[in-house]
């Protein structure tokens, strides 16, 4: 460890950070798996496993999952139409991507719901139509889109940055078709920050409460998702179960955020590299790490 | 004609013309050099014969088949970058071999021309390497060998020695020529380098603002400049204006004859310092004083400062016996000179 820090003492500050980690997480983590766990194993899953609880948690799951595949598509194309080419009103563009972030969620909600909801007139033309775009779980998915876009953009569009448009004109000079020009040229780069991506909305899509329960109707069973159906618990004094509710969405945001830490691209280059032609010396094990 | 352009013209979205009625053509195997100075118009007008940038207006064809509608892909032209543009992630192998996996041929085949292409560019040996563990001259051969390898009618390449130093540089060019003898390739190839294009283009095509100034081989080219601008260009050049009287053009002390000037006329005369002479001073001689003189190896630069005051820059080979210590008197004749009307 150096000792010539810009900012001496070290050790003192290093003292403050985990102090203060711990009163900002650990802490906080520690209390609700205590009180989860307080009726015992047995407590814990009794509030998993009632049939709102389970649905809730499933439909987070899922609706999560699903706002989180298409903001990664919807996502990575922003990305590199804003990175590539040089459109008039980017800056309005890429603030609008940011709005998101910003705004408290539950304004949010109440945009789409204002936009959306059968008595408005786009979305009494879209129920007219049979598609309801608030107060259903297309609804959840919408919301959870709204709120994670910026994190599935921002994501993807250094890696955008950083790759020469020649690739692409060498590619296509050598004939490729553009899906090709896709696959193989621009993904092997931009899939790490696309997964991140996923992942990042996947994580903070679960966790969204404010734009989900306005947007959402709330109906149990149907329509009410794992931090609403909490929120409940909560309201009913039914702290253990909310707390049980609140670890297993802890957990599975927890393991969304884990996945992308992984060092995909080792395993990646492990699943793509045919093993005949994987040379083994030094350069070979330091590009791994690349 | 392997490569027919008429009437190109390219303009771009701000209205600023890039490209201006730019006509030539290129025959079978040849290897022409596109110079001019950044911003003249040659990059674009590669670009667009490899289809990666459309022209307002004008045709090109290639083998006689106009592509103007054909996208980049099915142009059947190899283009090199200057950057390399290789692909990070793959192998020199996988590099190489992209073209020929896009259009679908066997594993065996594409494993016998990707090794053939590495003897051709001498890198045998390297095909399990990574771009990043190259340097810049393999790199760029690594290029060299992706576009050739679906065995293009059309070889394109763009400043293609620009990211290369200096020492290697020379060497590549050269390289670069032989290969395209090997193989008999059509090769068109974009330099700002004067040096560069005079060594080993077949012919040269000089371009300013836009147009096309001259088209020519290189000694042509050096030694009989259809323009100013051309003259200007190409290596250093003592420049002058002055008015046509009785059919001469008086200027550094002598008179330049200007027959097919009109009297009275506006004229620039150009002469390149290597076509300067200094000697001994002698009766009826033009005299001037010497300077500065540095000495550069085989030649030595003069600037010499005539009876008028005006000066010349003179490059004389080193091992001429003449005293060139500054203040010295010498004779000045000049050999050979080009005279091209004020407009």
């Amino acid at each position: 460890m150096t000792t010539n820090l810009a900012i001496p003492g070290w050790r003192w500050m290093a003292g403050v950070v985990c102090g203060y980690l711990l009163l900002l997480v650990v802490c906080p983590v520690g209390a609700i798996v205590r009180q989860a766990f307080s009726g015992g194993v047995g407590g814990f899953f009794h509030a998993l496993a009632s049939p709102i609880g389970a649905g809730a948690l499933l439909l987070s799951c899922w609706t999560a999952a699903v706002a989180a595949v298409i903001n990664a598509v919807m996502g990575t194309c922003t990305a590199y139409l804003i990175a590539r080419k040089h459109l008039p009103g980017r800056r309005v563009v890429s603030a609008l991507i940011d709005l998101p972030l910003a705004v408290p969620t539950t304004v949010g909600g109440l945009m789409l719901v204002l936009a959306y909801s059968p008595a408005t007139r786009i979305g009494g033309w879209l129920a007219a139509h049979h598609v309801n775009l608030v107060y259903s779980r297309t609804g959840i998915v919408l919301a959870m889109a709204f709120v994670t876009f910026p994190f599935a953009v921002r994501t993807v569009e250094p890696l955008v940055d950083s790759l020469d448009v020649s690739l692409e004109e060498a590619a296509l000079t050598l004939g490729a078709s553009r899906l090709r020009v896709f696959w193989q040229v621009l993904w092997p780069t931009l899939w790490p920050g696309v997964v991140t991506g996923l992942s990042l909305c996947f994580s903070r899509g679960l966790a969204e409460f404010g734009a989900v329960v306005l947007a959402s109707g709330n109906l149990p069973l149907r329509t009410e998702v794992a931090p609403v159906y909490l929120y409940g618990l909560l309201e009913n004094n039914e702290t253990s179960g909310a707390a049980a509710v609140s670890v297993t969405l802890l957990a599975l945001s927890v393991l969304g955020l884990v996945v992308p830490l992984c060092r995909p691209r080792q395993w990646w280059k492990r699943l793509t590299e045919p093993r005949g032609r994987r040379v083994h010396n030094n350069e070979q094990v330091g590009e791994a790490s690349v | 004609m392997t490569i027919q352009v008429t009437n190109l013209v390219k303009r771009f979205a701000s209205g600023t013309a890039a490209l201006q009625d730019v006509s030539f053509s290129v025959r079978e195997g040849e290897m022409i050099g596109l110079l001019g100075p950044s911003g003249s118009g040659k990059t674009t007008l590669l670009r667009m014969i490899a289809g990666l940038d459309r022209q307002t207006a004008g045709e090109i064809r290639i083998r006689g088949q106009v592509v103007d509608n054909l996208p980049a892909q099915r142009r059947g032209v190899g283009f090199v970058f200057q950057n390399y543009a290789l692909f990070q992630h793959m192998t020199v192998f996988s590099n190489i071999a992209f073209g020929l996996r896009v259009k679908r041929l066997g594993k065996r085949e594409i494993q016998d021309r990707v090794m053939r292409l590495l003897r051709l560019v001498r890198l045998e040996g390297y095909e399990d390497r990574y771009p990043h563990q190259l340097s810049g001259g393999q790199a760029q051969r690594v290029a060299l060998a992706r576009a050739l390898a679906p065995e293009p009618s059309v070889l394109l390449l763009d400043e293609p020695f620009a990211a290369v130093d200096t020492k290697i540089r020379k060497e590549l060019r050269r390289w670069v020529r032989q290969i395209h003898d090997e193989i008999g390739i059509t090769s068109i190839f974009v330099t700002h380098d004067q040096e560069e294009a005079l060594e080993i283009a077949d012919r040269v095509l000089v371009m300013h603002q836009g147009r096309v100034e001259q088209f020519a081989t290189p000694q042509e080219v050096w030694e009989r400049p259809l323009s100013p601008f051309v003259a200007g260009f190409l290596g250093d050049v003592n420049e002058g204006a002055a008015t046509v009287r009785d059919r001469q053009v008086q200027l550094w002390g002598h008179a330049f004859p200007a027959t097919e000037f009109a009297e009275g006329e506006r004229v620039r005369v150009f002469v390149r310092p290597s076509d300067i002479d200094l000697g001994p001073t002698a009766p009826d001689a033009v005299l001037a004083q010497v300077r500065e003189a540095v000495w550069a190896g085989e030649r030595t630069q003069v600037r010499v400062q005539l009876a008028d005051q005006s000066t010349l820059q003179v490059s004389l080979p080193s091992d001429r016996s003449v005293d060139l210590t500054p203040g010295q008197s010498v004779s000045v004749c000049i050999r050979k000179f080009q005279i091209f009307t004020e407009s």
